[in-house]
């Protein structure tokens, strides 16, 4: 019960609730939930190259020949990768930072995949670098600090470093907006 | 909105206390220990969901008690003409306009609860936008002689009561201080630095014009009012912003944190910013901080409030509802007479003394009186119409 409360999401009463049902379901069907976790454990690792999940050297995303090799998204974790996948609107490839920059709890650049990247993009024909941290200060700290660091190639006009545009979700109604999301709709407008 | 009826149980020295208010201005009499304050301190509990005068509202609990409880009948102010007993009792059919019941219990294990009409609320905010409550207290003198902490929280709510974008750029700005003083602590002053002083840049810079865009509306309107209440004998109190990072766009202001990092890690704080911000009151060349005297601290400090709640009915077309504990015996004739007058013109407000004496004869006209008899620190059960006569 202990060991079920320690999962994200999952209070006391709710483990508890899992503990008895564990307790009433047939062998057969709690023991692949068992080893489905001790699989997960020991198979699963990072990608070598972009650091999403993969059970090879190389995740389905990397070693993907039609993905495009100029793009790569910057995202925090890999399951960031699941939501940008699901639009169905991009086609080039990650690299998951595993977190973001955060001096208050001691993380700093060389905590996060951050090296990695910039050694990306030396050694890898990428034209352009989308940010997609979280839009939260830490995850705006870090997407400010990848542009900083990478002014020298984005001056020469080899790279291009951009970040998704804040605004209004779709089938919303201005009125229930708040303020700083409308505001940034607002400045980040375009022609149509 | 304004309060009609008060009702409060277990709260310091009253077991059980139940009056109505006027509309206009509430004065409570008694003597030392009655209890006046406690009364203020109650619709403060109730509306704002804390105590001016303590952080832990457990000591407001009656001594033995388990739990406090205050119920405050609010009703809108335009159905408020007659006498307050009309007004509570006839409250009900006020042309269709809603009354609320807005109570609140503090149990003595830490837990509360704010209800509407009975139903639980799960902010306590409720009220502040509905009827807005504004305070005085002696304590609050250090608002303008203590450090500018308190100056700045002043200034912070000001603005936030019309802006409320303000309150989210103070947020990030003082999360990416943190952030950045962290760093000065560690030693790092490479460019780990430089996102974060983007941030501060940004927000920073936004907050300064913010600031001095709200005092320049403000001050004019504060020399106004403390004029008035010091009869204008005095040139005119200035209201002084001070910032170490005035008039700077944001790449400037970026570039004074980057050529101080240097310094601030041997601070291990950062110097300049908003956060150091201060407003001076200065009274024909004085600082009133340093070289004011009670009397003028005081009044400053009043007309601050005055000011305050005048700016808040400007900008949001509600009054709020004035809290003045103890201010008569600190003033002189004149500036009694000014104050009463300010209160007239004003929404509703509760006033307490120990003495009527300090309101002239017309003036207790418009008046309502509360008197609180003498502490009923016995514990023994005293029944409210005992407790409090009313005389309107």
């Amino acid at each position: 019960m202990d060991e079920l409360a320690k999962l994200p999401g999952i209070g006391p009463k709710t483990a508890q609730r899992l503990t008895f049902y564990l307790l009433r379901v047939p062998v057969e069907e709690a023991l692949p939930l068992a080893h489905a976790i001790v699989e997960v454990k020991e198979t699963m690792r990072f990608c070598a190259r972009c650091f999403n999940l993969t059970e090879q050297e190389l995740c389905a995303v990397c070693r993907d020949p039609r993905r495009d090799q100029q793009v790569i998204c910057v995202v925090e974790e890999p399951s960031d990768i699941l939501s940008i996948e699901r639009t169905h609107e991009y086609r080039g490839l990650y690299h998951v930072l595993g977190g973001a920059l955060s001096p208050l709890d001691g993380i700093g650049p060389e905590k996060i995949h951050l090296q990695e990247l910039f050694e990306r993009v030396e050694a890898e024909p990428v034209k352009e670098i989308i940010v997609a941290t979280n839009p939260n200060l830490m995850g705006e700290a870090t997407a400010l600090y990848i542009a900083e660091q990478l002014t020298k190639q984005v001056a020469s006009g080899r790279l291009r470093v951009t970040r998704p545009a804040a605004g209004l979700p779709m089938g919303a109604d201005l009125e229930y907006a708040d303020e700083v999301t409308l505001g940034r709709a607002l400045s980040g407008r375009r022609d149509l | 909105m304004i309060l009609a009826h008060i009702r409060l149980a277990d709260v310091r020295c009253h077991c059980a206390l139940e009056t109505n208010l006027g509309p206009r201005i509430n004065v409570v009499v008694g003597g030392n220990g009655a209890g006046k304050s406690s009364v203020l301190e109650a619709v403060c509990l109730d509306l704002q969901g804390n105590s001016p005068r303590t952080h832990r509202v457990t000591d407001c609990i009656s001594v033995g008690k388990d739990h406090l409880r205050v119920e405050i009948l609010l009703v809108p102010e335009s159905g408020t003409e007659r006498n307050s007993e009309e007004a509570c009792a006839g409250a009900a059919d006020a042309a269709g306009q809603r009354q609320t019941t807005a109570a609140v219990s503090f149990m003595r294990t830490g837990e509360r609860r704010h209800t509407a009409d009975g139903r639980v609320l799960k902010k306590a905010d409720r009220w502040a936008k509905l009827a807005p409550v504004h305070t005085f207290f002696p304590d609050d003198l250090r608002l303008i002689k203590g450090g500018p902490n308190r100056r700045r929280q002043f200034l912070d709510d000001l603005v936030s009561a019309r802006n409320s974008e303000y309150a989210l750029s103070v947020g990030r700005y003082a999360k990416a201080l943190a952030h950045r003083n962290a760093l000065l602590q560690r030693g790092d002053i490479g460019s780990q630095h430089d996102p974060w002083e983007w941030i501060l840049a940004e927000e920073g810079t936004a907050i300064v014009e913010t600031r001095a865009g709200e005092l320049a509306v403000f001050a004019p309107l504060y020399t106004c009012i403390h004029g008035r209440l010091t009869s204008g004998v005095s040139e005119g109190i200035k209201l002084v912003y001070r910032t170490n990072v005035g008039g700077l766009n944001v790449e400037e202001y970026r570039n004074i944190l980057a050529d101080q990092r240097a310094g601030d890690c041997r601070r291990t704080f950062t110097h300049s910013g908003p956060h150091r911000d201060d407003i001076r009151f200065m009274l024909e060349g004085i600082d009133l901080r340093e070289a004011g005297s009670q009397g003028e601290q005081r009044t400053a400090l009043l007309g601050l409030i005055l000011s305050a709640a005048e700016s808040v009915a400007a900008s949001t077309s509600i009054r709020p509802i004035l809290l003045l504990d103890d201010v008569m015996s600190e003033l002189d004739y004149a500036r009694r007479r000014a104050l009463i007058a300010l209160l007239a013109e004003g929404g509703q407000s509760i006033v307490t003394t120990t003495d009527l004496h300090h309101f002239e004869e017309e003036e207790i006209q418009d008046i309502t009186v509360i008197r609180l008899e003498s502490p009923s620190s016995s514990g023994t059960e005293v029944r409210p119409d005992d407790e409090m006569t009313e005389a309107t």
